[in-house]
C-alpha cells in the first residue's frame, strides 16, 4: 500500500478506500507504524470527495507525526478544488478507467499522397542544418549536457528492456541473438549512439525481436513477425510484420525496407497501420524493388520512396 | 447485465472453429446482440484475419493478463458492427503464457458488458483447451462428417461433460456435402448424431464461399445469398433461443431428384 520513494518520501497509495472515514482508517494505520514519523507523505486517493475540513484533518493526522503532507493525487474534483483552496500540490492522475481504447486509427500515409508534407519534411530539415551550422559552439555544450541527461535515460531504458527481454526470452519461438556491436554511421545524431544489431534470417511468423539499438535484418520479415527496435530499423528485403521503430520514444527513428508493406508501423509513440484490404499477400514476382523509408512527419507517419 | 460465454471447440483442428466463431459472432452482432470473441489460440492466431481487424490489433490477451493493459483497451472494434470486439491472441508467445484462472477472471469481467462471449478454442486437449473452456457455461462442439473429427468430437464432449461448469453442449456440424451423403460416401447429419448422441445446433454446408471470405477478411454472414451464411445465421438464432427448422441444404434442383427424396423419405 505505502512505498518509500526516496530517503523520507513516502507515497500512500489510499485508492482503494471507498470513504473518507476508510481513508482516516487507513492513515492512522499506516501512522501508528514506526517508520511513518519524520516523513514527507505524498497521498494518493481514489474518487472519494473530501472538503476542506476533512483535508485539514487528515494533514494535522500527519502532522501529529511530526510528518508532512506534501501532496494529493485525487480522481475527484471536489478534493482538487478544497486541495488548492488549502494551497496542497496537486498530482495529476488519469483516470485509468476511462481510458479510451488506442487502436491505429490512422493509416499510414505514402509520400506522393501528400506532396505538401514532403515540402515541409524538407524544409524542416533545412532549418535543422542552418541552426546546427550557426552555432557550433553552443551546440557542443548542449550535447555534453545532453549526454549527461541521455545516460541516465539510456540506463532506464537499457534496465526496462532487459528485464522485457528476460521475461520473452523464456519461450519459444523468441530469437535474442547477440551480435557484436559495430559503427553505423549516420547524419542523425541521436539515432547514431544507438549500438545497431545484424539479422541474417527470414523472420516468420510468431518471431520476436527485441534490440535496445537499431536493427539492420537481411532477409524478409513475414506477416505475424513483430520487431521492436529502440533505433532504426532497416529491412534488407520485404517487410510485413509490425515495426516498432524508436520504441523508448525516439521519434527520430525511422523504418526503411526494400518492400515496405508492414502491417502495422509504429514510430516512438505513434500508430498506424496498413489499409484495409485483402489476406492474400499476392505474390509479386517482379524484381523491381522500390526501397522506402517510413519516418515521422507532423505527427504523421509518412512513407517515402527513397529511390533519390 | 451477465452474458452468456459460450466456448467453440473441436479437438481435431482445421474443422471450422475459428470460422464459426467469426460467422456466429458476426450473426448475433448483426442481430443487435453486443458480442466479444475471444482468441484463446496463443501463438496460432487466425481469428483477426477472418474479421480482418490484424492491423488494428494493438494489445493482445497475453498483455491483459500481465497487466500491461486494461482489458477495454485490448477489445478491438470490429470494422461493420461497433457491438462486435475482438480479444486477439499474442502470436509471439505461446498456450503457457496464460493460464484457466486468468481465462475466467477476464470472462468473467467480460460478462458485465456483452450478452455473448464466444471464446474461440485451440485444437488439442491440453493448457489450450483447459484455458478456453475455464469461464464457460456452455459449448459448442465442432466437427465435420469425418471419422476422424466425429471421434475427437467425442473425446472433447467427454471432457465437456466432466466439468461441472458447461451446463449445456451442442453439436455443430461443417462442411456437409449432400451430394457426398446422397451417394453414400459421406456420414450422414443422423449418422453424426448418432455416434455422439448430442443435440445438434446447426448444419453448415460446404461452401467455396467461405475460403473467398476469409481471402477478403469478412465474415460470410455478411453475404446474403450464400447458403452456409443462411446457415449461421439460423444457428444464431438458436442460440437466442428461437426453435427455427434445420435448412435443407439438400437443395434438389429437378423434379426427379425431389420424386427421389420424397420416395427416400416413405422408406424410412
Amino acid at each position: 500500500m505505502s512505498k518509500l520513494i526516496d530517503g523520507n518520501i513516502y507515497l500512500l497509495d489510499l485508492s482503494q478506500s471507498k470513504s473518507a472515514s476508510d481513508i482516516v482508517f487507513d492513515l492512522s494505520r499506516f501512522l501508528d507504524t514506526e517508520e511513518s514519523s519524520n516523513k514527507r507523505i505524498c497521498l494518493k486517493l481514489g474518487k472519494v470527495d473530501l472538503n476542506q475540513a476533512q483535508i485539514l484533518s487528515v494533514k494535522s493526522l500527519i502532522n501529529s507525526r511530526e510528518s508532512a503532507l506534501v501532496s494529493l493525487e485525487t480522481l475527484s474534483k471536489q478534493t482538487e478544488a478544497a486541495a488548492l483552496a488549502i494551497g496542497l500540490i496537486i498530482n495529476k492522475t488519469q483516470d485509468s478507467s476511462s481510458e479510451e481504447i488506442e487502436v491505429p486509427e490512422k493509416e499510414y500515409i505514402k509520400a506522393e499522397d501528400a506532396p505538401e508534407l514532403v515540402q515541409q519534411a524538407e524544409e524542416q530539415e533545412g532549418v535543422v542544418e542552418e541552426a546546427e551550422t550557426k552555432t557550433e559552439e553552443e551546440a557542443d555544450v548542449s550535447n555534453e549536457l545532453d549526454v549527461i541527461f541521455d545516460d541516465d535515460k539510456k540506463m532506464e531504458k537499457m534496465i526496462n528492456s532487459l528485464e522485457a527481454n528476460n521475461v520473452y526470452s523464456e519461450k519459444n519461438g523468441t530469437i535474442d541473438i547477440d551480435i557484436p556491436e559495430s559503427e553505423y554511421t549516420k547524419e542523425d545524431k541521436e539515432i547514431d549512439e544507438f549500438s545497431t544489431k545484424y539479422i541474417k534470417q527470414t523472420l516468420r511468423s510468431g518471431q520476436l525481436i527485441n534490440c535496445e539499438g537499431n536493427l539492420v535484418i537481411i532477409g524478409d520479415c513475414h506477416s505475424g513477425c513483430e520487431i521492436n527496435a529502440g533505433g532504426d530499423v532497416t529491412v534488407w528485403g520485404t517487410l510485413n510484420g509490425i515495426v516498432h521503430a524508436g520504441c523508448y520514444g525516439n521519434t527520430k527513428a525511422r523504418v526503411r525496407a526494400l518492400k515496405l508493406n508492414p502491417i502495422q508501423i509504429r514510430i516512438a509513440g505513434l500508430f498506424s497501420r496498413k489499409p484495409d484490404g485483402g489476406n492474400v499477400i499476392l505474390v509479386d514476382k517482379s524484381n523491381e524493388y522500390t526501397p522506402e523509408e517510413a519516418r515521422i512527419i507532423n505527427n504523421e507517419i509518412v512513407v517515402f520512396k527513397m529511390n533519390d | 447485465m451477465t452474458g452468456r460465454v459460450i466456448v467453440i471447440t473441436s479437438g481435431k483442428g482445421g474443422v471450422g472453429k475459428t470460422t464459426s466463431n467469426a460467422n456466429i459472432g458476426a450473426a448475433l452482432a448483426k442481430n443487435g446482440h453486443s458480442v466479444v470473441l475471444i482468441d484463446t489460440d496463443i501463438g496460432l492466431r487466425n481469428l483477426d484475419l477472418l474479421l480482418g481487424l490484424e492491423n488494428r490489433i494493438v494489445y493482445t490477451l497475453v498483455d491483459v493478463v500481465e497487466g500491461r493493459c486494461k482489458l477495454k483497451q485490448a477489445l478491438v472494434k470490429d470494422k461493420k458492427y461497433p457491438n462486435l470486439c475482438l480479444l486477439a491472441a499474442a502470436q509471439t508467445r505461446d498456450k503457457t503464457s496464460v493460464n484457466a484462472e486468468q481465462v475466467k477472471e477476464i470472462t468473467d469481467e467480460l460478462k458485465k458488458d456483452f450478452d455473448f462471449i464466444l471464446v474461440d478454442c485451440p485444437a488439442g486437449i491440453e493448457q489450450g483447451f483447459q484455458n478456453a473452456v475455464a469461464g464457460a457455461s456452455e459449448a459448442i462442439v465442432v466437427t465435420t462428417p469425418e471419422m476422424s473429427a466425429v471421434r475427437d468430437a467425442d473425446r472433447i464432449i467427454g471432457l465437456l461433460e466432466a466439468k461441472e461448469e458447461i451446463k449445456s453442449y451442442k453439436l455443430l456440424l461443417n462442411r456437409v456435402r449432400p451430394s457426398m451423403i446422397k451417394s453414400k460416401d459421406m456420414m450422414s447429419v443422423e449418422d453424426v448424431v448418432n455416434i455422439l448422441s448430442c443435440d445438434l445446433i446447426g448444419i453448415i454446408p460446404e461452401d467455396t464461399g467461405i475460403i473467398t471470405s476469409t481471402n477478403k477478411g469478412e465474415p460470410i454472414v455478411h453475404d446474403d445469398k450464400s447458403l452456409a451464411s443462411k446457415a449461421y445465421r439460423n444457428v444464431a438464432r438458436r442460440i437466442e433461443g428461437e426453435e427455427i427448422p434445420f435448412l435443407d441444404i439438400d437443395e434438389p434442383q429437378d423434379i426427379i431428384s425431389k420424386i427421389k427424396k420424397f420416395v427416400m423419405g416413405l422408406k424410412r
